[in-house]
């Protein structure tokens, strides 16, 4: 079975249904990754946008690995980061640039996740890219380096994120307490 | 149990419908199955996604074909309409200039396209377009591997917008003009006889039709054959597009900056001006929005002293009842040597 490295060299060079073919494999995990950050229905929302994103910038993709996981959550991630700023705000925001910067979606998130709200507390106080690599580690399966892929940053620096990120909740009073184990 | 597994007690959510991802598919198919010019080259940077994305459906395609990506249209039946004469035009004597300059070292043209979106975040583009043909892509990061893994990116229609510049540049311009125009195929018919043009034609509906019936989407009704002013619009559209293209692509390549410079001086709907940039003396070369489909108008700015291009910025059209988002795209340009990019010295 072709890598999806090789499927995406093959869409590029005007072979359409190799595209079509990487998009099926990860299609599933990208799916439930959006729905995890947005709900269900703006994930089917958004879905196609993604895929249509992954296809133009698919010349940029690092062949170099062979699965294309990765580098599609960092494709979705975009779309949603464009998928919130888009959304009409009440008031036009003062400073764009800023916003853009600040951009944090896990407040939503906590709200939509109507579970273990002790731990959602806990997450609401992590900086947004750990919670970003916690997630990316914990629920999508990646590994840290993978996770650092899907942010563009170093291994290094996502393994220092996620360690940071792991602290604070064994940490937090409310996670402490559903581990039961002692916060000293 | 640690931190991690109650994580993934909170990793359930209900997924997207089977429906929803057969949609996505759709949407992406349809992206996909834009004809080969879409497939091939990058997207117009006044091309936003989303445009392409809503691209189901016999308006969207006839949008396309008027950006002049598609280019499936209408045949001119004569090659005389497609005939222009190069007028005297700033281009023309900035390409002259451009052309008689001094040599300048490196063997690659390298072009930074900095690109803000609407949502005000920035997106650069390293383009490196070698003497030799070849087509680098990346960013600050990812060009140097790129050139080092020999991932070439150069598709036949970057070579034939290329070779049509260049002949611009140092031959026939009549003839490098209806290369240019028909880089990405030849739908319009130009240059061709009468009855060539008509097969260009029906091939091109029946094309259309057939993208239509695998996507099992509704079959545009075949549309009329534009004449007249509509199929001068079209043709400079194609023009524009592709010869704005290669200036993107190798701006720094000599041959290609002049021989651009003086095929877009053959659009009647093309205007030039002089002004100012932050203190740099700058001509600004103006597209209609008669010749990029009725909803933006488009200008080109460039140095005067050398035509390098500075920035490409779209603007809406008033009188469009779905006019384009205004788009900048700033670019720098300057000649590298590919050996230097390859060790990350750029």
């Amino acid at each position: 079975m072709s890598s999806d490295a090789e499927l995406i060299g093959r869409s590029l060079r005007g072979d359409t249904s190799a595209f079509v073919e990487v998009i099926r494999r990860h299609e599933t995990a990208i799916g439930n990754y959006l729905a995890r950050r947005v709900g269900r229905q703006a994930a089917e929302d958004v879905l196609g946008d993604v895929w249509v994103a992954a296809y133009e910038s698919r010349a940029t993709y690092d062949r170099s690995y062979p699965e294309a996981r990765p580098w599609l959550y960092g494709v979705a991630l975009n779309r949603l980061r464009r998928h919130w700023r888009s959304e009409p705000a009440e008031q036009p925001a003062p400073d764009l640039t800023r916003l853009a910067h600040d951009w944090d979606p896990w407040p939503a998130v906590d709200a939509r996740v109507d579970v273990q709200a002790p731990l959602r507390r806990a997450l609401a106080r992590l900086k947004p890219e750990e919670r970003e690599v916690l997630g990316l580690v914990a629920w999508e399966d990646l590994t840290v380096a993978e996770a650092g892929r899907v942010l563009d940053i170093p291994a290094g620096t996502a393994r220092r994120l996620l360690h940071q990120a792991r602290k604070a909740l064994r940490e937090a009073p409310e996670v402490a307490a559903l581990l039961q184990v002692p916060t000293t | 149990m640690d931190e991690m597994d109650l994580m993934k007690k909170l990793s359930d959510v209900p997924s997207p419908s089977p429906e929803a991802y057969d949609r996505a598919r759709a949407v992406l198919e349809t992206a996909v199955a834009e004809p080969v010019d879409t497939v091939v080259r990058p997207k117009r940077w006044f091309s936003w996604p989303r445009a392409g994305v809503a691209a189901v459906g016999a308006a969207a395609v006839a949008a396309t074909v008027v950006m002049g990506v598609t280019g499936g249209s209408a045949p001119t039946g004569t090659s005389t309409e497609a005939a222009s004469p190069v007028v005297e035009s700033p281009l023309v004597k900035l390409a002259s200039e451009v052309k008689a300059a001094a040599a300048q070292p490196g063997d690659s043209s390298l072009v930074i396209a900095t690109k803000t979106a609407p949502d005000n975040s920035r997106h650069v583009y390293y383009t490196l377009y070698t003497d030799k043909g070849q087509i680098f892509t990346g960013d600050s990061t990812t060009l140097a591997s790129s050139v080092t893994r020999n991932d070439d990116q150069a598709t036949p229609y970057n070579a034939k917008v290329m070779a049509a510049a260049r002949e611009a540049a140092n031959g026939d311009v009549e003839k490098a003009r209806i290369a240019m125009i028909t880089a990405a195929n030849n739908a319009l018919g130009v240059g061709l006889d009468p009855a060539a043009a008509d097969k260009a034609w029906a091939d091109t509906q029946a094309e259309v039709a057939e993208t239509f019936r695998k996507l099992g989407k509704e079959v545009p009704a075949p549309r009329p054959r534009p004449t007249g002013k509509e199929l001068e619009n079209r043709i400079n559209n194609h023009l524009w597009s592709n010869a704005t293209y290669a200036l993107v692509v190798g701006a720094a390549n000599t041959e290609v900056r002049a021989g651009v410079l003086k095929l877009l001086a053959t659009i009647k709907e093309v205007t030039v001006g002089e002004t100012d940039l932050d203190g740099q003396r700058v001509l600004t070369i103006t597209a209609s929005p008669d010749i990029l489909g009725g909803n933006a108008s488009a200008v080109l700015t460039l140095n005067a002293d050398n035509g390098l291009p500075i920035r490409d910025e779209v603007f809406p059209a008033k009188d469009s009842p779905q006019p384009s988002k205004h788009a900048v795209v700033s670019y720098e340009s300057s000649r590298v040597s590919l050996a230097d990019v390859a060790a990350g010295k750029i």
